[in-house]
């Protein structure tokens, strides 16, 4: 569905996006994260055609984004960063209008109208001006904006932002049943939020891809971690833990008595936590967890864009 | 087409919603009423003798008129692109799959739509005026069509400034201060070199806009006014597009 390769955009004397490449399949739901500034909505707005790249290639849907930037924009939902919004118009006025921008009319529009407004739970303000809504309510009218015309692909920069747990439980569930049968690719910095709906991830780190892979390799090619809970002081715990040699990385935090610790092992291979139990139980303190864990995508989020 | 109409209904209803429009309207109505008055006026004097060029006073023969058609036409085209801008709506607009050129044009016609229909009322003057005295309808059609043609340039002008800033009172300033410099050519061409002045009558709006109050329709006028919109108009569609290089 998108074909990215080489891309790169330059404003004035800052590489916003540093040559980038990465494909994404029909039917995906795609994560794009990065810390701020890290290029998300600048390759977005390159998508979407609101602006060309200085150099490289995007393709959607098989058009250059250049080239054929009409039929580009014909496949595509996108609800920009910020929502903008004409404040002026009523919510159906709107969503009207933007429906016939996107090539709708007569019955059909008004069946996909009554659709977006259901699936964004906007029957109750439908008829409100744009300006008097709270700030949630206008970005559900930006998401329906972009569902409206039925697109191929959706492009929404952070879409969750600024609504209440419930309403952002149910975009979430909408977004996974629209990315059934479309492309959905968002950005957002809620890290929970990319594990339960994406499939697939995108890291972004100043204007580079440093990472980009299905959400389960991007997980098990990460190294695993090893935790340890036991009731001692925390400085004497890390200082007994460099005994272990293959240890690195440890962390330790405190709660109640109990310090946890959490390391990395150097020798993937083989599993550390013997070492770990025999270091530790020379100083028979009271011990009552130790386990290995899955890194989650906050560990490798923290781990790629912190480092370099 | 279809975008064009969809977008040309948003732009008017927009102006309509806007209590800039009705502000500006209403001191339009203000000033043309008064210069209509003292027009009645005049022709009551009976100590004057009738020239065919009363019209001249209710289109372009006073300082105030021209003062007023630049505020006028300022206020109503600032916000056309600079609003968009501003609020990042230009970002939603150009996603969708309209072209440039659709949306230059659709917010042009509107603001020129808007334009012309505060002219609708002063219908009723012509009407009021044809009562008591002999009314040349040529020259209140030339008038009409000079004033179409006027719009057309200041409108087109006002639209082009709005697309390259994001700040509705620039552009404004800009269009304002931009139009009262047209209006100046004709003052300046007495006081520029013989060779300027040609160049400055030429370019002069009040020299081109005049034969439309006496009654004539001058070919070289309307040619004028419609190439110098379609130049404006031109600028703008390439204005919206540098957004993508800068
Ligand atoms: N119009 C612009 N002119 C100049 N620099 C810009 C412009 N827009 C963005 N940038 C710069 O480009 C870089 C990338 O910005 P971008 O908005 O793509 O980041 P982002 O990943 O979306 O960040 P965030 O998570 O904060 O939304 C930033 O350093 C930003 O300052
Ligand atoms: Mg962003």
């Amino acid at each position: 569905m998108i074909q990215v390769k080489e891309l790169v955009k330059t404003y004035a004397d800052l590489t916003a996006v540093d040559h980038i490449s990465f494909n994404v399949e029909k039917g995906d739901i795609v994560g794009l994260l990065g810390p701020n500034g890290a290029g998300k909505t600048t390759t977005m707005k390159i998508l979407t055609c609101f602006m060309p790249a200085t150099s490289g290639v995007a393709k959607v849907a098989g058009h250059d984004v250049f080239k054929e930037s009409l039929e580009v924009r014909r496949h595509i939902g996108y609800m920009p960063e910020n929502v903008p919004l004409y404040p002026e118009m009523r919510v159906n006025e709107f969503l009207s209008y933007r429906g016939r921008l996107k090539g709708l009319k007569g019955q059909s529009l008004i069946n996909r109208m009554n659709a977006v407004i259901d699936a964004c739970e906007l029957g109750q303000v439908r008829s409100r001006i744009i300006e008097q809504l709270s700030k949630g309510n206008r970005q559900r009218v930006g998401l329906a904006d972009a569902l409206i015309g039925d697109p191929d692909l959706l492009v929404l920069d952070e879409p969750t932002i600024g609504l209440d747990p419930n309403q952002v439980r149910k975009v979430r569930e909408l977004i996974k049943e629209i990315g059934r049968d479309r492309t959905v690719i968002l950005s957002t910095h809620i890290l929970p939020e990319v594990e339960m709906v994406c499939e697939k991830v995108i890291i972004m780190y100043k204007g580079k891809i440093v990472a980009q892979d299905s959400m389960s390799n991007l997980r098990s090619g990460n190294k695993k971690r090893y935790c340890v809970e036991v009731k001692a002081p925390k400085a004497e715990v890390e200082r007994a833990l460099l005994d272990v040699k293959e240890a690195y990385e440890i962390r330790t935090s405190e709660n109640e008595g109990w310090v946890r610790a959490e390391m990395l092992s150097r020798l993937p291979e083989e599993n550390i936590s013997e070492k770990i139990f025999l270091v530790l139980q020379k100083h028979s303190w009271p011990m009552r967890l130790l386990t290995t864990k899955m890194p989650t995508l906050e560990d490798i989020f923290v781990e790629m864009t912190t480092k370099h | 087409m279809r975008n064009f109409r969809t977008l040309y209904k948003r732009e008017l209803a927009t102006l309509y919603y806007t209590p800039t429009s009705y502000v500006v309207m209403c001191v339009f109505l203000i000033v043309v009423g008064w210069l209509f008055w003292i027009l009645v006026n005049y022709l009551n004097a009976p100590s004057k003798p009738l020239e065919a060029n009363v019209f001249g006073y209710l289109f372009g023969g006073t300082f105030i008129y021209w003062m007023v058609v630049a505020a006028v036409t300022s206020a109503l085209t600032m916000r056309l692109f600079s609003e968009e801008y501003r609020t990042g709506t230009i970002e939603m607009l150009m996603t969708t799959p309209v072209t440039d050129t659709q949306v230059v044009l659709s917010k042009f016609s509107a603001a020129l739509t808007f334009l012309m229909l505060m002219w609708v009322p002063t219908l009723v003057y012509v009407y009021i005026l044809g009562k008591f005295t002999t009314v040349d309808y040529g020259v209140v059609f030339a008038g009409y069509l000079g004033t179409f043609l006027l719009n057309c340039m200041l409108t087109s002008l006002g639209i082009m400034i709005s697309s390259t800033n994001k700040s509705q009172f620039v552009s404004f300033f800009v269009t304002f201060i931009g139009i009262l410099m047209l209006f100046s050519l004709n003052f300046m061409q007495d006081v520029v070199s013989n060779k300027w002045r040609v160049v400055y009558r030429y370019a002069s709006v009040l020299e081109q806009f005049n034969p439309f109050t006496k009654g004539v329709i001058s070919s070289q006028s309307v040619v004028y006014f419609l190439s110098i919109t379609a130049f404006l108009l031109f600028c703008t569609v390439k204005s919206v597009e540098s957004r993508k290089w800068r």
